[in-house]
């Protein structure tokens, strides 16, 4: 948004009128900009300060970590930026480095090297206080194996990122029951996890990712233990959300299937971004 | 920071992890607890019980018996005797069979040495080696001896500082407030010098007092037939008293064993013999009291002519018997009949001496007339009435069972000797025709145990209103009437009850709980945190994600201390129930028991408290209780720490 800001009007009148004033068509063109700077950082182009809204900023990122007495380096120099509702597909190989670039995003671990930043703001020299106000209030989780918690019905195991915050328990249940009308399981609100079929609880634990109103949304392989038909409907889910919310989503995903129905893919090899 | 409500809620997910483990360690930590918890309701409720007793017993008061410590070598003397006692002996002889000479001479008697005593006997058993003139013994039937004993008493008793006055300045340091005549030796003579008289008769054959099991308790349940009796305060009595009228005694006012009773006159009132278990014998022990209230009985004292008389009808029966038909035996002179009756006369059956003898005879009683010593043969019937009922307990191993340990609790081994107690006071009441104090004829032998039964020298109860006075007392002005040493001026115990003993076993319990309270503090610390840590360490992904979610390290702990409190709450109330429930078993068990044991102990067979081992009134529960709590917490610290700084993204990188 500041940088949106340091454009003049006047700037903004030329760029709009070098397509006759069709707004349609400087729309494209932006995105298409956009995509362009996307793809050339993406390919290692170090640009300065991104220019774009960007959400998530990850600026020359190494991560090593010893592994017994091995030295693993799981990220290797990576610069990636994400723009705000964009939907980004992680992808790569086993060993690659995506879940470590999401848990990175997600400002669970902290970078070797290099910089993370959230929504313009640098995350790897905050507190951990600091650090769990930022995921609860910016991010929504989704694990490959969902966890939910086995003894809580349904609409607790949606409420439970909430209740590390100070809303009001009124609210949250508001929101708990349009979660689940939401993702089409109003009527399984009292149900313990074990009673729901795998695609449910998929949809459950991706509702609960929401309860907080994240401006971001990370998924790690999230249909990783669905079957196709499950998997197109949470991809269809996730573009609902970005769609009705304006959410970022960052999946990561070995399925090719669904990385090419993601905005964008960043392709990780050995670490590093292809 | 997360709500209480919600830590509850997150909290209560984990109760149903790893719940085998859970299960276990609930129910071990319970299981120590709970043995805590049901020794505390059961001691308490076993202390109070005991201490109702006890004072319902006691009157609120705690008494102690005292004997004033009289070491033997300064008022008698030992065998063998020292050397110089016995050049003290000799030489006290040599005066005293002199002056008795010159006695004689100066009434005109004749004096024979034959009728010397040596107050020292040749000891032959003595090893050769003790030089010859230490080679002797000392002769107790010597009226030597007697005669010295009487003044070394006298001398003792001129410097003595245990006399009853100075008693009562040493208690009265420890606030005494009251001080009993208790087991003041009568002046009759027990058998053979008394005779119980049954079915009108004496029976002349028993010489010895009879002992039952060689135990205080076996001669003071044979204290009637034995003819024991001593004085002690109507007011030590007051619970075995049936009746405290002494306006209608028809004899003695005693207080005797039920068993005693029940044996001699329990047949002609319908009592049964004494029932084994506990209940029936409340039971019998209240209709002994009921049956031989005011049962009267006799016997007859003879002095020690009297008695002379019967031994020599004994041995003249025998001489003539193995006599029987041998050619020129020549019977006694003078045969003598038992009487016919009981107390009767004793009878003259044969007098076939000489006028020679006669003579001589008359002469010797002349003699002795003449230097004081004649005893006429004189006899006395005595009535008791029994005004009393005690039960003697008998010893007991109290390692053989909860019901004897807690007898050997409540029953004092000191509340009874082998006398029986004549209430003082109900005593003097009596008109002179019917007292004691003269039936037996002084001597020099009786005057040392007059001495000591003297107001200087008798024993005495002391009253102290609180147990800790009556402890003060007895530690640091007396020795226990056990020591086989003792260098303070009394000796001691407690008397009417054990409360020193229930004291003390008071102190026991303290202690045991002191070391067993941190013991299973310790045991289920180690149990609480093993259990923490194992599910802390099952639900680290679930916390990684918790924490992934937005959960502060603080909301995690706090969810953490929920779950532990969980924990805790849990074996607190499994821990009580369990112990409540072994408690209130227990006292089912031994409950009714125990109050039986202790009714007959303590002789309270009206009002009598209940003995229950089940009070939750000890506010130890409440420190147990509250304990099981701040353990949990202690013991979960450490996996707390160690789970609140882990990073999140060690057990998400497992993903």
């Amino acid at each position: 948004m500041t940088h949106m800001n340091d454009i003049s009007d006047e700037k903004i009148n030329d760029f709009l009128s070098f397509f006759d004033g069709d707004i349609s068509a400087a729309q494209n063109a932006l995105s298409t900009f956009k995509r362009q700077q996307i793809d050339a950082l993406s390919n290692g182009y170090r640009a300065p300060r991104p220019i774009r809204d960007d959400i998530i900023s990850i600026q020359n990122v190494s991560k090593r970590y010893k592994l017994g007495k091995q030295t693993v380096d799981a990220l290797r120099d990576v610069t990636v930026s994400i723009g705000k509702g964009e939907f980004v597909a992680i992808t790569g190989a086993s060993g690659s480095g995506k879940s470590t670039l999401l848990q990175m995003i997600g400002c669970l671990d902290k970078p070797t090297t290099g910089s993370v930043i959230i929504e313009s703001k640098e995350t790897t020299g905050l507190r951990d206080t600091a650090l769990s106000e930022l995921r609860q209030n910016a991010f929504g989780f989704i694990f490959q194996s969902f966890y939910l918690q086995p003894f809580l019905r349904l609409d607790d195991n949606l409420a439970v990122p909430a209740m590390f915050t100070s809303k009001k328990k009124n609210d949250i249940d508001i929101k708990v029951a349009q979660l689940l009308e939401q993702v089409g399981l109003a009527e399984r609100a009292k149900h313990f996890p074990k009673e729901l079929s795998g695609g449910q609880i998929q949809r459950a634990a991706i509702a609960r990712a929401l309860i907080n109103n994240p401006r971001i949304v990370l998924a790690d392989e999230p249909t990783g233990n669905l079957d196709s038909a499950n998997s197109a409907s949470i991809i269809n889910l996730f573009r609902s959300i970005r769609d009705t919310f304006g959410t970022t989503i960052v999946v990561v995903t070995h399925d090719p299937d669904i990385a090419r129905q993601a905005d964008r893919v960043i392709h990780l090899k050995d670490g590093a971004v292809l | 920071m997360i709500r209480p409500s919600y830590a509850v809620k997150l909290a209560r997910t984990k109760l149903r992890s790893k719940r085998g483990v859970l299960v276990t360690s609930i129910v071990v930590a319970s299981l120590l607890f709970a043995a805590l918890i049901a020794t505390i309701i059961v001691f308490t409720g076993a202390e109070k019980s005991a201490s109702n007793f006890i004072k319902k017993a006691g009157n609120d008061r705690y008494l102690v018996k005292t004997l004033p410590n009289i070491p033997y070598k300064s008022v008698g003397f030992v065998n063998p005797p020292s050397l110089e006692d016995i050049r003290a002996i000799k030489a006290f002889e040599k005066t005293y069979y002199e002056n008795l000479q010159n006695k004689y001479k100066s009434l005109g008697l004749e004096y024979s040495k034959d009728s010397e005593v040596s107050a020292l006997l040749p000891a032959a058993w003595m090893p050769e080696t003790t030089p010859e003139e230490q080679r002797v013994s000392v002769n107790w039937s010597s009226p030597v001896i007697d005669l010295l004993n009487v003044q070394k008493f006298e001398n003792y008793a001129k410097t003595a500082s245990n006399k009853f006055s100075d008693l009562k300045d040493i208690g009265g340091k420890y606030g005494a407030t009251g001080y009993y005549v208790v087991d003041k030796p009568s002046q009759l003579s027990p058998i053979p010098g008394s005779r119980l008289i049954q079915n009108e008769k004496e029976n002349y054959g028993e010489t010895e007092p009879k002992s039952g099991d060689m135990s205080t308790y076996g001669y003071y349940i044979n204290s009637i037939h034995n003819g024991n009796y001593s004085f002690t305060d109507q007011k030590l009595l007051n619970r075995y008293l049936l009746t405290t009228d002494a306006s209608n005694l028809k004899g003695v006012p005693v207080v005797v064993s039920a068993q005693e009773a029940a044996s001699l006159f329990g047949k002609t009132v319908g009592l049964g013999e004494e029932p084994k278990n506990a209940g029936d014998k409340r039971t019998w022990l209240k209709d002994v009291q009921t049956k031989l209230n005011g049962q009267t009985y006799q016997a007859c004292y003879r002095n020690s002519a009297e008695q002379a008389l019967l031994e020599k009808i004994q041995r003249d029966y025998v001489e003539i018997k193995s006599n029987e038909g041998v050619k020129g035996y020549k019977k006694p002179s003078m045969i003598y009949a038992y009487p016919t009756e009981g107390c009767g006369n004793i009878l003259l059956k044969e007098d076939t001496r000489v006028i020679s003898e006669k003579q001589t005879d008359t002469k010797n009683e002349e003699t002795q007339k003449r230097l004081g010593n004649y005893v006429m043969p004189q006899h006395s019937l005595v009535t008791f009435q029994i005004v009393g009922i005690k039960y003697a307990q008998p010893y007991t191993d109290y390692s053989k069972g909860v019901n004897e340990y807690v007898k050997s609790l409540l029953v004092s081994q000191d509340d009874f000797s082998t006398n029986l107690d004549i209430p003082l006071q109900m005593y003097e009441a009596l008109p002179d025709e019917m007292k004691i104090d003269d039936v037996q004829e002084s001597s020099n032998a009786l005057a040392t145990q007059r001495a000591r039964s003297s107001e200087d020298f008798s024993p005495r109860v002391l009253e102290f209103a609180t147990v800790e006075n009556a402890r003060s007392f007895l530690d640091n002005e007396t020795c226990s009437n056990s020591a086989s040493e003792c260098e303070k001026k009394f000796m001691a115990s407690p008397y009417g009850s054990n409360y020193l003993i229930l004291d003390e076993v008071n102190r026991l319990f303290t202690r045991i709980v002191s070391i067993a309270f941190p013991a299973v503090l310790g045991l289920s610390a180690i149990i609480i945190w093993f259990t923490i840590s194992r599910i802390m360490a099952e639900n680290r992904k679930e916390t990684a994600v918790y924490r992934a979610m937005g959960a502060k390290r603080s909301d995690v702990t706090a969810i953490y201390i929920v779950y532990v409190l969980l924990v805790a709450l849990q074996i607190a109330l499994v821990s009580l129930a369990i112990g409540v429930v072994a408690a209130f078993v227990a006292d089912n068990i031994y409950g009714k028991a125990l109050t039986d044991i202790a009714v007959t102990a303590f002789g309270i067979l009206d009002e009598a408290p209940k003995f229950s081992l089940f009070d939750l009134s000890s506010p130890l529960l409440l420190i147990v209780i509250g304990s099981i709590f701040v353990i949990s917490i202690i013991a979960s610290i450490q996996p707390l720490i160690r789970n609140s700084l882990r990073a999140p993204i060690r057990d998400i990188r497992d993903e």
